[in-house]
Parts: C-alpha cells; structure tokens; sequence
C-alpha cells in the first residue's frame, strides 16, 4: 500500500515537472503569436501582455504590403512540393534496383550513394554554385530545385524497407509476365507506402526550411523562399517586429497543420534513420 | 565484334568481358530505375567535388582568371586566426549543444516514459519547436534576446542587470546555443523514448530481484540499453553542429567581431567577398573533417544494422 501511495506522488511531480517544462517549451512560439497581433508601440512594453486587448490582423496585411510575401509563400510550395515529389519517386525506384534487382556493378554503385551521403551539401555548394551560375540557372526554379535532389539518404532508407519484401510476390509477377515497370507500379509502391510517406515528409521538412542554397542562388526579391525572405526582411533597416512575427507565424502554419493532420508519420519522417522500427 | 581474330586465342578475358557485356545488356531495365540518381549523383556531387578540389589550388577571385598557387590556400588556412577562431566556436558549439541538448532530452525522455497518461500529448508538444523552421525559430529568439525583449525583463524584476545576449561576445554564442537546445529537444526526446520503451520489461524486474536501487538499475539496465542511441545522437549532432548555419546568419551574421562565426559561416562570408579560391580550399578542409567523424559513424551505426 505504501509503495503505491509513493508510486502516485512521484507521478504527481513528474507530471507538474513535465507541465512546468511544456509552458517554457512553447513559450517563445506564444511569445510570437502574441507578438503578432499586437500594435508596434507594443512590442516593447512591460510588464509582457501574453494575449493582446483585440486581436489586430493589421500586421498580417502589413507583410504583404511591406514585402512580395506571396510570392515567398508561392516559391516555397512549388519548390518544396516539387522537390519531394521528384525525390520521393527516383529514390523509391532506384531502392527497388538496389534492393530487388541483379544487374553488374550493384555494389559498386551503391557504395558511391553511400559515401556522397556522408559528404555534407555545405562542402561542395560553392562550386556547385559557379557551375549552376555558369548555366544560367540563378533565379530560377530549376537553379533552386535541381542540384538540391539529393537521393543518397532517400535510396538508402527507401532500401532498407524493400529488402524485408518478400521475393515470391515479385517473382510471381515476372512468371505472370508483368514488365518491371508495372511491378513496380502495381506492386511494389503499393507495398511500401509508409517508407515513402516518411521520405516525403522528411524531404518536404527539409525543402521548407532550407535558407542556404536558396540564399545563394537567388537575388531577386522575387525568386526568393520564405527562410530567404524572411531573414533578409529581418536585416532591412528598419526592423518592424510585429509584421516579422506575423510573417514568421504564416510561414509556420503549413509544417503545423501537417504535423497535426499526421502526427505518427511526422515524427517518423524527421526521425528517419535515428529510430529503428 | 572487333575480337573476331582473338576468338581462337588464348585470352582469358574475352569471355568474361562477354558474358558481363551480355549481363549488362540484360540489365537494361535495372539500370533505367537507376538512371536519373547516378546522372544527379555526377552532376551535382561528383563534378562540382572534383571541380572544387581544382579550384582549391588556384587564386581564383571569380573576375581575373584563375592560377594555379598550389596549396597556399591550405596553408594560408591553417595559420589563419579567423579559421581557428571559427573551428574553435564550432567546436564549442557541438560539446556544449550536445552536453546540454542530450542531458535535458535525456530527463524529459525518462519522464515521459513514466506516465501512465497524456504519454502521446507530451511527446507531441514537445515536438512541435522540431517542426519550427530554424530561420523562424532564429527570429523568435532575437526578439526575445533583444536589449528591451523578454529575458531581460524578466532579469529586471528580480533586480538583475542586463545581459547583451547576442552583443556581448562572451555570451553570444551560448544564446545560439541554447536556442538550438530548445529547438532539437524535442528530437533527442523522442530517440530517446523510443530506445528506452525497446528495453525489455525484464530486465528490471531481474535487478529489482537482485536489490538494485533506482539509481543502480538505470545505471546498469537502462544505460547499456541507450548505448546505441547515444553513440547516434552524439554523431548525428557532431556533424549537425558543424553545419549550424541559419542561426548565426539570422541572429548574429557571425559577429560581434567574428565571435559567433562558425565553419559554414566562414565559407559563406568568404564566398561573399568572391574569395573562390581560397573558399574552395575551406569548403575541402570542411569535407575532410565532416567525412572523418562520418566514417566513424558509419563503422559504429550501419554495420550493425547488416
């Protein structure tokens, strides 16, 4: 009896210690959306008023006036969408290859992915920067989607899943006298949804928040991503804090609805490779 | 084809390169499900490497043509303060990021794993600076440093001075540092988590047998079974500290004088002043040690997974 009156009291404190945790967790992201609606006159003000008298959407349309915001917001989506789409269905076929199919140089092949997996982007952007100017590429959309495909990371995970797929479905599509192509597409994507859905949002998190490529590969206002936008609108001469923080919430709001639509496959797609299923 | 008047020679080679040329041409389909990611592989990684290993040799300035100084931007490098004093911040921000990082991730994860309920509620909020861009999370957090911002109101009511946390170059990069902290908790917590829920109930019903206390059966039970999950996050945060990029750039742009620059940083304000040749040398110093600790990684995660 006394083990479990002891039992219930350190639960107690975990949770009060857990709760306490939560609100200094969140509290910059409150501090933000508070921040948000509030009059620039505000923003300095203290004693901190967490939520504001009235809730003032001026900021929100003051971004849009201050800066191209849509258009950040537009080139965001397209590149973001468009690089997981291309990644996610190159790494899903080559990982078939590499994990499914017999063919001279294999090993060989997949040795190569593996060690431009442990060479970092950062090392090799400068001249892929000269060579992707060189092309003419700068400001525009194949410039900022292009070299960023990066299929090492997605081919190697996307593997690993295939190889616990078992041969005799495939096999007896190839007796049934099904194309490679067609297994794959009627078979073996159908099989392997949840490792694609991870590598989709593990590249679509990386996409939207990527500022250093796209930092360096655009210079119009109107070509930049909203991290781009964002940091340079910050470094204007005049920092309006409340429409920053009101850019900063929108620029938030798609990664949250989509963590909150699905939150088991978020946590799996960032974590990928770290936790063992 | 052209090997008609070998066909009867002794040559060992011949049929081998036969039957691989006929396996390469049954091959086709594999290969086409291959094509675009070794093509992307060339292009984007393997030229732009072997290009960046040229240029590392020459003074390139992106205006004058290039010429050839041979490894002067090496050594130049190795004797530059600037570089020691950003491999240094570097340093400095992956020990104490992850001591810090790892320690807090590491209380959260047992706590949570304690509950009997909310479990998934607390895992999910924790969560949710992970998904917080870090150019967002970098402008929350220069507000909330600012000179009249939050934290030092907060000082002020307990009577307290002060403190320039992203202008005073003592404390400047601890400020980063404890943004990133709170930024990748909610990440390690949940590695975490996952580790300690795969650790068999047993095991602790066994040291409980045996009279360990608490203190004894996390030291023995729960730690060795964390073993592969620390070597992890301590890898993957090495080399995520070497890449801190975003922070820096938003919140402090390297300064004040040069006190938050770190490598990447480096390699980015160098390319700004078109110093293409001597950032190329950087970039290649960079791959070098980014490659050692990967090695090391791979040795220790990978080849258990086999």
């Amino acid at each position: 009896m006394g083990e479990f009156r002891k039992k219930k009291i350190s639960l107690f404190f975990i949770y009060l210690f857990l709760s306490a945790g939560l609100i200094l967790n969140l509290a910059p992201l409150a501090w933000m959306l508070s921040t948000s609606f509030k009059p620039g006159s505000e923003v300095f003000r203290f004693p901190p008023k967490w939520i504001p008298d009235s809730l003032d959407w001026t900021n929100y349309k003051k971004v849009f006036s201050m800066i191209p915001f849509e258009r950040y917001y537009i080139n965001s989506i397209v590149v973001a969408i468009l690089l997981t789409g291309v990644t996610v269905l190159l790494c899903t076929m080559a990982g078939y290859a590499f994990a499914k199919m017999k063919f001279p140089g294999k090993n060989g092949l997949f040795m190569l992915f593996l060690i431009t997996l442990m060479i970092p982007f950062q090392a090799t952007m400068i001249p892929l920067f000269r060579m992707v100017s060189s092309f003419g590429w700068i400001d525009t959309y194949q410039g900022l989607i292009l070299p960023q495909i990066s299929t090492a990371f997605g081919i190697f995970l996307i593997r690993q899943f295939m190889l616990s797929m078992p041969d005799a479905i495939l096999e007896a599509a190839t007796i049934d006298g099904s194309t490679q192509l067609r297994t794959f597409w009627k078979i073996v994507v159908p099989m392997n949804r949840g490792a694609m859905a991870t590598l989709a949002i593990f590249t679509f998190n990386t996409a939207w928040n990527n500022l250093l490529w796209p930092l360096l590969v655009t210079n119009r206002e109107q070509m930049r991503t909203l991290p781009v936008g964002m940091a340079l609108f910050r470094s204007s001469r005049d920092i309006d804090w409340t429409a920053i923080m009101a850019g900063s919430v929108m620029s938030l709001i798609p990664m949250i609805i989509l963590f909150l639509l699905m939150q088991k496959q978020f946590i799996r797609g960032i974590t990928a490779g770290a936790v063992k299923e | 084809m052209s090997g008609n008047s070998m066909v009867g020679s002794e040559n060992k080679f011949l049929p081998k390169f036969r039957s691989l040329a006929k396996e390469v041409r049954k091959s086709k389909e594999a290969y086409l499900f291959i094509l675009i990611p070794v093509a992307l592989l060339i292009v984007f990684s393997l030229i732009p490497m072997i290009y960046g290993f040229l240029m590392s040799f020459t003074n390139w300035n992106g205006l004058q043509p290039a010429k050839f100084i041979g490894i002067e931007n090496y050594t130049k490098i190795l004797q530059n303060k600037d570089f020691h004093k950003a491999l240094l911040n570097t340093v400095k921000f992956a020990i104490v990021s992850l001591i810090g990082g790892m320690g807090l991730a590491l209380i959260l994860a047992l706590a949570i794993d304690k509950l009997t309920r909310f479990q998934s509620f607390f895992k999910v909020t924790y969560f949710i600076p992970v998904i917080t861009p870090m150019v967002v999370v970098s402008l929350v957090w220069t507000l909330i440093y600012n000179e009249k911002g939050l934290l030092n109101y907060f000082l002020g009511s307990f009577g307290l001075d002060s403190v320039g946390w992203l202008t005073d170059k003592r404390i400047a990069m601890y400020s980063i540092i404890a943004t990133s902290v709170w930024q990748g908790l909610g990440f390690s917590m949940i590695v975490f988590l996952a580790a300690l829920q795969k650790i068999p109930e047993h095991l602790y019903e066994a040291a409980k047998i045996d009279g360990a206390n608490a203190f004894q059966s996390f030291r023995n039970v729960t730690i060795p079974g964390l073993k592969d999950t620390l070597a992890f996050l301590l890898i993957y945060g090495v080399i995520g500290a070497f890449n801190v990029f975003d922070q820096i750039y938003v919140m402090t742009n390297g300064g004040p004088v040069k006190a938050t620059e770190t490598i990447v940083f480096q390699i980015f304000s160098n390319f700004r002043y078109l110093k293409l040749g001597y950032t190329s040398a950087l970039s290649y110093v960079f791959l070098f040690m980014l490659l050692i600790i990967s090695l090391i990684q791979f040795k220790v995660i990978y080849k258990k997974e086999e």
